[in-house]
């Protein structure tokens, strides 16, 4: 009886371990992600089909760190022609759901969505706008799942996050590379548990903004695993610190 | 204006980091095929093809925007129209926006009614579920204030719709001559110089966005039908009105969002229109539209959603209501799916159903989707189902009898 205690104590204590160092960890990323003050660059998403049927869309992405919130990120899609000029403007928050907006330029009208609907499709990508929103440690719960190593990269950490608001998923399984305290691999699992995408950041390249370096991805392959579509998003001109007005992160520069 | 012109020039071509400028251009078909009224004076099968050009310059705080269109149209009064739309200059000084020239304004939230949008006058020729809009001349002063603005706006130059050719199989009243219009103290003008004053608010808190809206300017949306004493034929008369109306959007439990869109009209009392108006009475009133929307992803990675909406007009009776829009008491059903493929593909449908003149519904199906990189495709059906009831007909049935198919093809450049 006495071992049975010992040995549910000693499981309970391990999951709570589990669990304070999962946040730990989440806390010391987002703290070593943080002070870019603002980001401008030129994206690219392609997309591809089961049949191997590839589009391209380029758009212009600006974000701007908020402080004591989550952060404001603009969206303005260049080609293809039919939405150029189509804008997302995202303001993130720590706890409660987004505030997103869309603008089309076609009928010159600012939409508000529904950002609890996260789910859906980022313009027909395997990106969902859950993926592109602004990940804050508030959102999520967090178990530490073990690490290993790797060859290259060396210390990978293994952090399971699991929603606490509506999401479209039950839980993402986050292998963060220690040296980039960025993730290489992102599992993410759908409402049956089973594994639906797969997104794979990669050609990491650091950035220095006054004392502070960071790493971000340039390339995140995402491949969802039960409909064999794929989308890749790049990143180009990136530009750290860079003078942004607030006044662009504004419903009314929407339009 | 040549200032302007070398200023541009040598903008563009100095290379300059801080100036980025982009030229676009479209080209689009639309045809549309109706059932054969064999009729002479009417077409049943109208085309358009429209050439745009877009140009779009931002230097520093500063942002120029010239937009314009051709269009040939075979149903039209005039088979060739250049319609202006953003065309625009437009400066930055901190909080404070400051712009002048034309544009085409979105002052609407709702899906399909649109109480609240008035500012352009409108090219009737064009498909009834989304009515191209012409720029309209402004100055306008916005300041950021909170989490929104404040606009105020003056109007300087009148700009009047481009009316239904008579060659049109809608049975809406048309008419030959440009039509009248009164000035600020309700007596007829015939200057288009006419300074129209706005203002708009709008703001954010929280789930829900909102706008406040008062404007004074030639109602274009519902002009009279009147004889020309002089010329005894029938022509538009656009009136004075004051607009006060407000958009309400909220984000609600269960993934709905809430629309709700109002807007009421204040006519100018005139004695000097008594011997055109004939003893018709001009009253105001008042529009209201509620929508909800809902929206949800499947497990696919397509998307659903359901529109309901409804337009109410109130503060008149049955028959002047009737009078007054297509729509005076109607209920909207629609859904959309999107396929969220490389192609853009998407289905809408929905019913417009008159709650009050019963046996009136409108269905509309559309589907588009995207050829390559730069091809639109887009095909659909309106029915109308609005027997003539009255010897003049009256909302809906202004519509019988004109069931098509529509197709537009757009290449973008």
């Amino acid at each position: 009886m006495k071992l049975l205690l010992l040995s549910l104590s000693l499981l309970f204590s391990n999951q709570l371990a589990a669990k304070d160092i999962g946040l730990q960890l989440a806390k010391q990323m987002k703290k070593a992600n943080a002070g870019y003050i603002s980001e401008a660059a030129n994206m690219e998403m392609i997309l591809i089909d089961a049949h191997g049927t590839q589009i391209s869309r380029k758009m212009l992405g600006s974000f701007l760190e908020v402080k004591g919130d989550g952060d404001k990120g603009l969206i303005e899609f260049i080609t293809p022609k039919d939405i150029k000029g189509t804008k997302m403007l995202t303001w993130s928050h720590r706890a409660e759901d987004d505030d997103q907006w869309l603008y089309m330029p076609a009928i010159r009208r600012v939409k508000r969505i529904n950002s609890r609907n996260k789910s859906s499709s980022f313009m027909g990508s395997e990106f969902s706008y859950e993926d592109l929103s602004s990940q804050e440690v508030e959102k999520f719960t967090y178990k530490y799942l073990g690490k290993k190593q790797d060859k290259k990269l060396g210390k990978i950490m293994i952090l399971e996050k699991t929603p606490i608001n509506k999401s479209g998923y039950t839980k993402q399984i986050h292998y963060i590379v220690a040296k980039y305290k960025q993730a290489n691999k992102i599992e993410y699992f759908d409402k049956k548990q089973t594994l639906l995408k797969k997104a794979i950041p990669s050609n990491f390249k650091k950035y220095t903004v006054g004392k502070k370096s960071f790493w971000r991805p340039g390339k995140i392959t995402m491949v969802n695993i039960q409909t064999r579509k794929k989308s890749i998003m790049s990143w180009s001109k990136r530009k750290f610190a860079k003078s942004i007005s607030a006044k662009t992160f504004t419903k009314s520069a929407l339009k | 204006m040549q200032i302007l012109l070398i200023f541009l020039i040598t903008l563009i071509c100095s290379n300059n980091t801080y100036a980025q400028w982009d030229l676009t251009a479209d080209v689009k078909h639309e045809s549309r095929i109706f059932e054969q009224d064999n009729l002479d004076q009417t077409v049943d099968h109208t085309y358009s093809i429209s050439m745009g050009l877009q140009f779009e310059l931002k230097y520093s705080d500063l942002l120029l925007k010239l937009s314009i269109v051709n269009q040939i149209n075979n149903s039209a009064n005039d088979s060739y129209y250049l319609f202006l739309e953003d065309n625009f200059i437009e400066y930055d000084i901190d909080n404070i926006t400051l712009s002048g020239g034309t544009k085409i304004f979105n002052w609407s939230a709702t899906e399909f009614f649109h109480p609240a949008d008035v500012v352009n006058s409108k090219n009737f020729n064009s498909r009834i579920d989304k009515f191209e809009k012409l720029g309209q001349s402004f100055i306008s002063l916005k300041y950021l204030l909170g989490d929104g603005d404040i606009t105020l706006f003056l109007f300087p130059y009148l700009t009047l719709p481009t009316i239904l050719g008579s060659k049109s199989r809608f049975k809406v009243v048309t008419q030959t001559e440009s039509g009248s219009w009164t000035d600020h103290s309700g007596v007829l003008s015939t200057s288009k110089a006419l300074p129209m004053p706005a203002l708009r608010f709008t703001q954010s808190i929280g789930d829900i966005d909102l706008s406040f809206h008062i404007i004074k300017h030639v109602d274009r949306e519902t002009p009279l039908m009147v004889v020309d004493p002089s010329t005894g034929s029938l022509s538009s008369l656009y009136l004075m009105v004051t607009q006060v109306g407000f958009t309400y959007q909220q984000l609600l439990p269960l993934d709905i969002i809430l629309k709700i869109e109002h807007a009421s009209k204040f006519y100018k009392n005139s004695t000097y229109l008594d011997s055109l108006l004939a003893n018709r009475e001009i009253a105001n009133y008042h529009t209201s539209v509620v929508s909800l929307e809902y929206g949800f992803s499947h497990d696919q990675g397509t998307d659903s959603t359901f529109f309901l909406e409804s337009q109410l007009i109130t503060g008149v009776g049955q028959d002047y209501r009737a009078s007054l829009s297509l729509f005076q008491k109607d209920i909207m059903v629609g859904y959309r799916f999107a396929f969220n493929d490389v192609e853009a593909k998407e289905i809408i449908t929905n019913v417009i159903i008159d709650l009050e003149r019963s046996g009136e519904y409108l269905f509309n199906l559309n589907y588009k989707q995207r050829i390559s990189n730069s091809w639109q495709f887009d095909v659909g059906i309106f029915l109308f189902f609005a027997p003539e009831n009255s010897v003049t007909p009256q909302g809906l049935e202004l519509l019988n009898n004109a069931d098509h198919v529509y197709t537009t093809l757009t290449k973008y450049f």
